[in-house]
């Protein structure tokens, strides 16, 4: 298992590099502008409260929302948007490798002649995957606080932390998701096209059940509504629901990955 | 000694009877044949005694070993190496060894297969022509030193003189007592290292023959040029098949005594006559006839 977990990680290093790069490319933008956003904060305000509040909402906002605060800015700026597409990407991607992209190889082969169960595969893999997304939400968020230290910003560590813990959850619910979808299908493609699409459906039904007070039940089902950057960045807040729901996913999607990874037929082709 | 029971085999795809069935033997230390076209069901039998996949119906023991219930301990025991190479394009030879090396040793036995079949380790997969893909995975299969060895289509990718020092390595394994399950539809590579084989056709099992046995079931390939004409009604026998006549020339297939035939011809004035034996394929063809 050790071996299986140690070559993951190997093949995977270069990917995360990559990605880590680009969070912190992102990061040094958003701080390095913070200081003109921040004395401009209130002719700012000002002109946010001029937007529609449904429309604050579809982007997570709220009419109190200021940027004098730098957790305030890179819940809306960063949190909100470009860390979530930068986390999923990566998460997908691994969760689509880590099964189905080998059974679309026929590397899946290899690993299956020899004498390891398949659940030690799928949790070696697994594992392998949740340690590279611990890796990058830790990094992309201590580079964060880094480049914020460098600006001689001042900043809220227990808010840090909040989106640190949540980020590493939200990112798992997915990655477990995807994991399962991987051990469902034989090929990456559909993997990523269910995955990303079932995202971007609870993104949907997020802004949606903010628009809308009949559908607004529809927020439960969405992991967007859980990952709340500007309560947990911005107010430095964690819901107990939050915890709850991310923790039961990522242990759910696991299980079901797992059972199913146990009794199918794996034919490469 | 039986290494290898398949037991009424089954397995559907759908509607699709891929293996309907099936029921063989292996003995220990010998080299089986599995032969059969593409598409008759030899790589799913194969797969399922792997336990890629699993059978909806029988069962298969591998050295008195359940292959679905058991399959981490065959493993340990067993050598695999699947139709095509399937291995890591961003790896190179020695990463896999290495890789397999760490689950389940091997690395001095791999040492010795990478010096007699000449493979470079340090070349990255991508770079790798198919036979030296083909020899990698051989390798990888044989390092283990297992006791039994699943083999489908080995020699793929192989030039002639690799494929001899296969053979011979083979031949080695097989005296040190290693079972060998060798799926193929190359006829005279059976021939020549199997000791018996079983032959499949749309997932049914049509004969598990020895392969001497198989050798004796003569077919000839005659050819007739006479001097003069001749009644084809005389050449209307059991176990002759008039397959071409042209300007006084006959050409039959002679399945079992040529006996019968030659003393036919011993009546008639002839030109020429050429006798040919026909090979294992021939014989096999045979089977598929019906």
């Amino acid at each position: 298992m050790k071996t299986i977990f140690l070559r993951v990680i190997k093949d995977r290093y270069l990917s995360l590099i990559i990605f880590l790069a680009a969070n912190f490319g992102f990061a040094w933008m958003y701080i390095g502008l913070f200081p003109y956003i921040q004395s401009q904060a209130e002719e700012l305000q000002k002109l946010i409260e001029t937007y529609p509040q449904g429309f604050l909402e579809v982007f997570g906002g709220n009419v109190q929302l200021s940027f004098s605060h730098v957790e305030n800015y890179l819940a809306m700026e960063m949190f909100s948007f470009i860390w979530p597409i930068l986390i999923i990407s990566l998460v997908v991607g691994m969760g689509a490798f880590s099964v189905a992209g080998e059974i679309e190889k026929g590397t899946m082969e290899t690993i299956l002649a020899q004498p390891i169960s398949r659940a030690k595969i799928f949790f070696a893999k697994y594992l392998a995957g949740f340690f590279n997304l611990f890796v990058f939400t830790t990094i992309s968020v201590l580079s964060i606080i880094l480049l914020i230290l460098v600006y001689g910003i001042n900043f809220q560590l227990a808010h840090f932390l909040a989106i640190w813990l949540v980020g590493i959850l939200f990112s798992g619910a997915i990655f477990s998701l995807a994991s399962f979808l991987s051990a469902v299908f034989s090929d990456r493609g559909k993997v990523i096209f269910f995955t990303v699409g079932l995202v971007v459906l609870m993104y949907a039904f997020n802004i949606l059940s903010s628009l809308k007070k009949s559908v607004e039940d529809l927020k439960f089902l969405s992991f967007f509504h859980y990952f709340n950057p500007n309560l947990i960045l911005g107010d430095g807040k964690i819901e107990w629901l939050t915890l709850v729901v991310f923790l039961g996913a990522i242990i759910l999607f696991f299980l079901l990955g797992l059972i199913i990874f146990k009794r199918r037929d794996i034919s490469v082709s | 000694m039986i290494a290898i029971e398949v037991k009424n085999l089954i397995k559907h795809f759908g509607v699709v009877k891929a293996v309907d069935k099936i029921s063989f033997k292996v003995k220990k230390g010998e080299i089986f044949g599995f032969l059969g076209p593409n598409g008759a069901g030899k790589t799913t039998t194969i797969r399922m005694m792997m336990d890629f996949i699993r059978a909806d119906g029988g069962e298969i023991k591998i050295l008195d070993k359940d292959s679905r219930f058991d399959s981490i301990d065959i493993k340990q025991e067993l050598g695999y190496l699947a139709p095509q190479p399937r291995l890591y394009e961003n790896w190179t030879g020695d990463d896999h060894l290495q890789f397999i090396a760490r689950i389940r040793g091997g690395m001095d036995e791999a040492k010795r297969l990478i010096e007699k079949f000449d493979f470079n380790p340090k070349v990255k997969i991508r770079n790798l022509s198919s036979g030296n893909r083909q020899k990698l995975s051989l390798i990888l299969a044989l390092m283990s030193e297992p006791k039994v060895l699943i083999l489908d289509e080995l020699t793929t990718g192989l030039d002639p003189l690799l494929q001899n020092a296969v053979y011979k390595t083979l031949e080695d394994y097989k005296d040190k007592g290693v079972t060998i399950f060798l799926s193929s539809h190359n006829l005279p590579e059976v021939q020549r290292i199997c000791d018996r084989a079983a032959i499949i056709k749309a997932g049914k099992l049509m004969a598990v023959e020895d392969i001497k046995e198989l050798k004796k079931k003569h077919i000839y390939d005659v050819r007739v040029f006479f001097e003069s004409d001749y009644e084809l009604n005389d050449f209307k026998i059991s176990g002759v098949e008039i397959k071409e006549q042209i300007d006084g020339n006959l050409k039959l297939i002679v399945k079992g005594d040529i006996n019968n035939l030659l003393k036919i011809l011993a009546k008639y004035k002839l030109r020429d006559l050429e006798i040919n034996h026909g090979g294992l394929e021939d014989i096999f063809l045979e089977f598929y006839k019906n």
